[in-house]
């Protein structure tokens, strides 16, 4: 059922890049996503650090799926064609519960 | 008998009963969404959930900013493009979806 | 705390939900940065399942241009809607290094400033 918890768990260890709605882009690998989408990064850069010191202090962070706008994503890490089966699916499996 | 459009075997019974639907149509086609702050995107739906978050394929994205000259007081257009070869996009910032108003045949 | 780290992620496999992510940092000094761009610095005691977290030893830092200042606060709940991001402090780089340091008294008089912006700009000099 939770199609993205379970695509991003398959992306954990890989590096992308967030983009919030506050516009703050964070690159890091991820650790960890929970159910919410939530999302765990390591190793985290922003791209102005002299603008934003305070990623200075921190080296992984957690971070609110609500805040979430984007995710850029290293594009060999994904098969279309897997998710677009899978969206089929859970769309399918969705209808049927109802 | 009229030829008419051949009904091929069914595997997936076509009923439209929800939006949902109709976005499970556009899997795999290229889609125009319309997100909040005047920003559009145009790419390859790859998978979409409930919440409308989704994952598109080569996409561009445009932003439009309107600036007003002071002097003449006329509305300026102003757009930024990006791209990105794969982009996961939360659900919450969509305002509306559709097919391309390009069509590419 | 003796011994091996305790596995966490045997609690919840599954990933579902977010008490593996934030029990990593129970105890741990982090930084939270909230919607309005407060940034507030202190030990993670507890969070509960929507992450709302309650913050011990709390700061309040504020960053303007290129000093600081940080305001004691003591022990803070912050809702978890209001929550952007919690990273943990890196305890090598916890000091902004190029920032200078400057008392409660003046970052707050700085930010007060900022944020009247130029509307009271009248000065007896």
């Amino acid at each position: 059922m939770p199609l993205f918890h379970t695509f991003f768990k398959t992306l954990v260890g890989k590096e992308m890049t967030i983009e919030l709605k506050n516009n703050l882009l964070i690159h890091g690998t991820l650790i960890s996503v929970d159910q919410f989408l939530n999302i765990k990064l390591d190793k985290i850069s922003v791209p102005d650090p002299d603008k934003y010191p305070q990623f200075l202090s921190i080296k992984n962070c957690f971070v609110r799926g609500s805040v979430i706008r984007y995710i850029h994503l290293p594009p060999s890490e994904v098969d279309p064609t897997s998710l677009q089966e899978a969206t089929r699916k859970e769309a399918m499996q969705s209808k049927m519960q109802q | 008998m009229a030829t008419s459009e051949e009904q091929p075997p069914t595997t997936q019974p076509f009923t439209l009963e929800d939006p949902l639907d109709l976005i499970r149509l556009s899997l795999d086609e290229r889609i125009y969404v319309k997100l909040r702050n005047n920003r559009e995107l145009r790419g390859r739906l790859h998978a979409y959930d409930q919440h409308l978050n989704m994952i598109l394929g080569d996409v561009e994205e445009v932003r439009t900013q309107i600036e007003v000259d002071e002097e003449t007081m006329e509305e300026i257009f102003k757009t930024q493009k990006r791209n990105f070869p794969m982009l996961y996009v939360r659900g919450d910032g969509i305002i509306l979806m559709s097919p391309p108003e390009k069509p590419t045949y | 705390m003796t011994g091996e780290p305790f596995d966490f992620k045997s609690l919840d496999p599954e990933g579902l939900t977010s008490v593996v992510i934030l029990v990593e940092f129970v105890d741990k000094k982090v930084l939270t940065l909230l919607r309005d761009g407060t940034i507030y610095i202190g030990f993670l005691r507890t969070f509960d399942q929507y992450g709302t977290i309650i913050l011990h030893k709390t700061i309040e830092r504020i960053y303007i241009n290129e000093e600081y200042g940080e305001i004691p606060l003591g022990v803070f709940l912050i809702r978890s809607e209001n929550i952007v991001l919690i990273g943990e402090i890196d305890s090598e780089n916890e000091y902004p290094q190029k920032l200078t340091l400057i008392p409660k008294d003046e970052i707050l008089r700085k930010r007060a400033e900022l944020r009247e912006g130029t509307d009271n700009f009248i000065t007896d000099d």
